[in-house]
């Protein structure tokens, strides 16, 4: 199918798309080798990254030229290229002054036209009002073959238009890299109000926040199912810190442990099985809930803290902090606490440890001179990378499920908030829907 | 010679003064509000004499009660005191164990108290390893305390990380004031 097509290209594109396969092939997870293998990986990626995919985007044709009308081609171009832009492998091209989307439904495409002015993909589209509701429908080409890719249609309430272009953004990078976008993701995260912390939820571009617990009391340590459908967290509602779940549907939260002190939790990447650390007769250890039957196990047994653990994607390894060597340091171990080897040995404080969903990089954060910086490590223990300088004091880094984002709090002075790092750019991104001195901490992020 | 039996006698002597100016025995019963003091002669039969007797009783047990209460209140500021934490440290050090031996002592001496021991962390750690290091300090409190003789029954932990400072501040002197563990008494 497209995969020949792909290999008939210029030699540029051709290098871009090997590379493209080559970085998917290998986010199966390394095997700790200490090879070179790993140093080519993380080359790759970056490599690969950096080759981004033009796509002209012109004007939205509307069916109707009402006010409705003109408001949504505006937000369907904003919203498309910002995503686009940070799906880390197209560059969006705005060409909407120049051009709009006349004759693409007729499927009548000037390929060459957009071909002479270094276009590789074009995606033009209409839409439609009946009354509330919204019905978009989009054309992806591949403009040096002079071919449509795909078409969709799409159908919302005019509240939905954001997820809809989501959803279209996300088709979009499916079709070129074989893996869905971040576009439709969303991101939990702690907000302190007053002296209590309370959960939030908001989609990954800032917008559509939502308050998801109102206890005015603390609610901790959130993680999201990586099939996007429950939150887990340390909350003090009853009084102590219990581990409890909540389906994000429902809002309905159930209990999953109590006694003690229950924190830290992290989800394998199948959703069936969740991580923590657990406190019940003298030190933090790391256990694991089977959600199934929640029968727990108990994973590791030293007399210190063992905290904040993270799966591998293959549900195989567990990465965590412990104290065992006299400081908090990043350690591995096999998910049923057997084959414990220490990952990091620079800088006196590691913690936080969130392994990629790529499985190709843990990240974490790192004291190093007095402050928290946010760094990467391959789970071989090598190219210990650091990514935030002066910053502020930087903490609780979670992936993309896509593995190309950082998102993390930082503070500087007395308010914490969040930011992203697409690390395929080096660059960071504020959410600009924080409110000026509430603080947001301990991100999450899952589709 | 002479001078010890001086000497003895005026012991004796002052003993004996002693006991007149402080009489032991049954507490003055403190007037009901809006009684007058010392005015009220009461014209009483048999049975209220027994049953003001019986409540003056009950009234100064009642008093002796709210005097120990009143007693705990007062030691509890005393010998409560917050226990310090070096940085990144749950160990307890020599000024800790003095203050918790003193702690123990407390108990000892008044069996229905129970403890609930909060750990406190300063805010330069990470929030989950500071709710984890909060707990160990909580833990070593206890531990010591514990073996000290207190029953385990007595003394329960929580953990707040670094969720509950007492001292808002970025220097050394309120993130001393922040490693700690507290105790609150719980009837």
């Amino acid at each position: 199918m497209m995969c020949f097509r792909w290999f008939t290209r210029s030699p540029s594109t051709l290098g871009w798309r090997l590379a493209v396969i080559l970085s998917l092939w290998l986010s199966v997870p390394i095997q700790p080798s200490g090879t070179v293998q790993a140093v080519d990986v993380y080359l790759d990626l970056k490599g690969a990254s950096s080759h981004r995919v033009d796509v002209a985007i012109p004007r939205f044709a509307a069916k109707d030229s009402d006010i409705k009308g003109l408001e949504a081609v505006e937000q369907i171009k904003t919203i498309l290229m910002s995503d686009l832009e940070n799906s880390s492998v197209f560059k969006p091209i705005d060409i909407s002054s120049f051009y709009d989307s006349s004759g693409v439904e007729e499927g009548a495409i000037n390929f060459k036209k957009w071909y002479l002015i270094g276009m590789q993909a074009l995606v033009a589209g209409t839409f439609s009002f009946q009354g509330d509701e919204l019905s978009l429908k989009a054309w992806i080409y591949d403009v040096p073959m002079g071919q449509e890719i795909i078409g969709k249609s799409y159908k919302g309430s005019f509240p939905e238009l954001r997820r809809i272009v989501h959803r279209l953004a996300d088709e979009m990078v499916y079709r070129f890299t074989g893996e869905y976008g971040i576009a439709g993701s969303r991101i939990a995260f702690v907000g302190a109000q007053g002296g209590a912390k309370e959960l939030y939820l908001m989609d990954y571009d800032g917008y559509n926040l939502v308050q998801l617990t109102k206890d005015k009391n603390l609610n901790l340590s959130p993680a999201l199912s990586p099939d996007g459908k429950y939150l887990a967290f340390t909350s003090y509602r009853s009084g102590r810190p219990d581990l409890v779940m909540m389906n994000l549907e429902s809002k309905k939260v159930e209990t999953l442990a109590s006694g003690g002190l229950n924190i830290a939790p992290a989800f394998s990447a199948d959703s069936s099985r969740i991580a923590l650390s657990r406190e019940i007769d003298g030190n933090p250890e790391i256990f694991l809930i089977t959600l199934a039957d929640r029968k727990t196990q108990r994973v590791t047994f030293y007399n210190g803290i063992d905290s904040s653990p993270s799966w591998s994607p293959n549900g195989r390894q567990i990465v965590f902090t412990s104290d065992r060597s006299g400081s908090p340091q990043l350690w591995i171990m096999d998910a049923e606490g057997s084959n414990l080897r220490r990952l990091t040995f620079i800088g006196d404080y590691n913690d936080g440890a969130e392994w990629s969903p790529r499985g190709d990089r843990i990240a974490f954060h790192s004291r190093q001179n007095g402050r928290f910086e946010i760094c990467t490590i391959s789970p071989d223990g090598s190219l210990f990378t650091q990514h935030t300088n002066n910053l502020g004091n930087t903490e609780s880094p979670a992936w993309s499920p896509d593995g190309r984002h950082l998102v993390f709090s930082t503070k500087k002075g007395d308010t914490n908030k969040l930011l992203r790092l697409q690390l395929a750019t080096g660059k960071f991104y504020e959410f600009e829907s924080q409110p000026q001195a509430v603080g947001w901490t301990s991100p999450a992020w899952s589709k | 010679m002479k001078s010890r039996i001086n000497v003895s006698f005026l012991a004796m002597l002052v003993c004996l003064l002693m006991t007149v100016t402080f009489p032991t025995g049954c507490k003055k019963r403190t007037p009901k509000p809006g009684e007058d003091q010392g005015t009220q002669t009461p014209t009483m039969t048999t049975d209220s004499t027994m049953s003001e007797s019986a409540s003056d009783f009950e009234q100064s047990r009642f008093t002796e009660e709210e005097m120990m209460r009143q007693k705990i209140e007062r030691e509890k500021q005393d010998v409560l005191q917050d226990v310090g934490f070096d940085f990144d440290q749950w160990s307890l050090s020599m000024k800790s164990r003095a203050m918790l031996s003193t702690i123990g002592d407390w108990m000892l001496k008044n069996p229905q108290i129970k403890l609930l021991i909060e750990g406190h962390c300063d805010d330069r750690g990470t929030v989950e390893y500071n709710l984890a290091l909060g707990q160990k300090r909580a833990n070593a409190v206890k531990e010591y305390l514990v073996d000290y003789g207190i029953t385990t029954s007595r003394l329960s932990t929580i953990s707040y990380g670094e969720e509950r400072p007492l001292v808002i501040g970025q220097d050394e002197a309120a993130w001393e004031k922040n490693r700690r563990a507290h105790f609150i008494v719980i009837e």
